[in-house]
């Protein structure tokens, strides 16, 4: 079975049975084409191709079907995702990101977990080997790693491009190997599952899942003694400041940000100092959609 | 000679029985003592590592005695299977199938199907912990019962083969 027919298959494999069986029935080309599973109460599950929704042929979503996805995916075990959950969403075997919507349970001023789940969304998750391969070399000056922001909107393949970074890096591919430490909060890079990622990240890559960005940084320096550290998804007043403090211990970064281009990032409270600090030498953008990307490697001053 | 034979084969078929009743009496304790002592092993599980309930099932099936290993392993088994099934159903198709168990023991396991998995590891340990102390407490009267009814399964059983045997021979 080709690794993206099997990608959709894992993705899949949460939906409660009757949808899941919907979801079997695709034409393989649909589902070496989908992008995401979405299920939202009263109206059939769908899936999302680059161009659009198309509707599963099924009953409509039920609160109790999105129970017993909730289920599946936590594979039975919401007290191991609860930090996760509280975030709305979930990472499951493959990497694969389980988003929901529903009612917030909130406790002292934060969200404590989702109750009366009312949507879901499967995004599936998928390796792009060797996409890195040909901006890799632009990100080195004199040698050195340079310190490099991957940004681009939701959904533009951020995630994928930081992932086969670490990769090229880790492996050395065309570029000076490093030790690659990778704070992994939500799981998608590495996707881990009992110790062993399931992504590849390379040989000389530490992996660091499930716990808060800001934290994992800190941890990985301290302990692993990484050269290169890698953050997906900076979106915390406190990222930003571990990875300033980070940057300043020798080791050169790698993150993602949302966002269209620096104009979009100068906009950004959270963000707006990212780039004027000096930290990052090199932001990457990405243009294109479904199987047609490219990047731009801009060298900042 | 086939007369007394047979006499002596009904003696020992009642003196068995005995056996039989007194030997489930004591089954019965040996199963909630398994039972008591894996769930105080998962209350540890859940509060400290919090592990998710698949590997939780597969580390209890190996470190337990009979019949808490049996449950755990299929348990396990189930939940890695293809089915989708609720864990609620699940569980409550395996305990009520635990053998050696009365109605009492089963209907005290029943609530963890609709706790176990889908609250935090706190709130999963404080229902756990409630669920142990009434085994404990089945546990206590179940062995009374294996002391006192076990001893008098035995005396009747054989005492009933042997009147049986007098009347026969």
């Amino acid at each position: 079975m080709e690794q993206r027919e099997l990608a959709f298959e894992q993705a899949a494999s949460v939906l409660p049975l009757e949808l899941r069986r919907a979801a079997a029935a695709l034409p393989r080309v649909s589902k070496l084409r989908a992008e995401e599973l979405r299920l939202r109460t009263g109206w059939p599950a769908a899936v999302v191709f680059s161009e659009g929704e198309l509707p599963l042929d099924g009953p409509p979503v039920e609160p109790e079907h999105l129970e017993q996805l909730l289920e599946l995916a936590s594979r039975y075990s919401v007290h191991a995702v609860a930090e996760q959950l509280s975030q709305g969403f979930l990472t499951i075997r493959g990497g694969h990101r389980v988003g929901l919507c529903g009612t917030a349970a909130r406790e002292d001023g934060r969200t404590r977990t989702l109750r009366e789940l009312s949507s879901a969304s499967v995004r599936i998750a998928r390796q792009f080997p060797g996409i890195a391969r040909e901006i890799a070399g632009e990100l080195y000056e004199a040698g050195r790693l340079q310190s490099t922001l991957i940004l681009a909107p939701p959904g533009a393949g951020k995630t994928s491009l930081l992932r086969d970074l670490i990769r090229t890096i880790s492996e050395g591919e065309g570029v000076p190997p490093l030790r690659v430490g990778v704070a992994d909060q939500r799981g998608e890079l590495g996707a881990a599952f009992q110790g062993v990622p399931q992504l590849e990240l390379g040989r000389r890559t530490d992996l660091l899942t499930g716990c808060p960005k800001a934290q994992g940084l800190m941890m990985l320096l301290r302990a692993m003694n990484p050269q290169v550290l890698a953050v997906d998804e900076v979106t915390a007043p406190e990222d930003v400041d571990a990875l300033l403090s980070a940057g300043g211990c020798g080791a050169a970064l790698l993150a993602t940000v949302h966002g269209r281009d620096s104009a979009d990032l100068a906009r950004r409270a959270v963000c707006r100092d990212l780039v004027p600090s000096g930290l990052f030498r090199r932001l990457i953008t990405i243009e294109g959609q479904g199987d047609r990307r490219s990047y731009r490697v801009e060298v900042l001053e | 000679m086939i007369h007394t034979l047979g006499a002596f084969l009904v003696a020992l078929a009642c003196a068995w029985l005995g056996v039989r009743r007194a030997q489930a009496l004591t089954a019965r304790v040996r199963a909630l003592e398994a039972l008591g002592a894996a769930l105080e092993q998962m209350e540890r599980e859940l509060t400290f590592r919090l592990t998710p309930l698949p590997q939780l099932m597969g580390e209890l099936s190996k470190d337990t005695q009979s019949p808490a290993r049996e449950l755990f392993a299929r348990c396990r088994q189930e939940l890695e299977g293809q089915e989708c099934r609720r864990f609620s159903d699940i569980w409550a198709q395996l305990v009520t199938e635990l053998p050696a168990l009365t109605r009492d023991d089963c209907q005290a396991l029943l609530p963890l199907g609709q706790v176990l998995g889908r609250y935090d590891g706190a709130g999963q340990a404080s229902a756990i912990a409630g669920v142990r102390r009434a085994l404990e407490a089945l546990g206590c009267a179940a062995r009374e019962d294996s002391c006192r009814l076990g001893r008098v399964y035995r005396a009747v059983g054989a005492a009933g083969g042997g009147f049986l045997a007098i009347l026969l021979l």
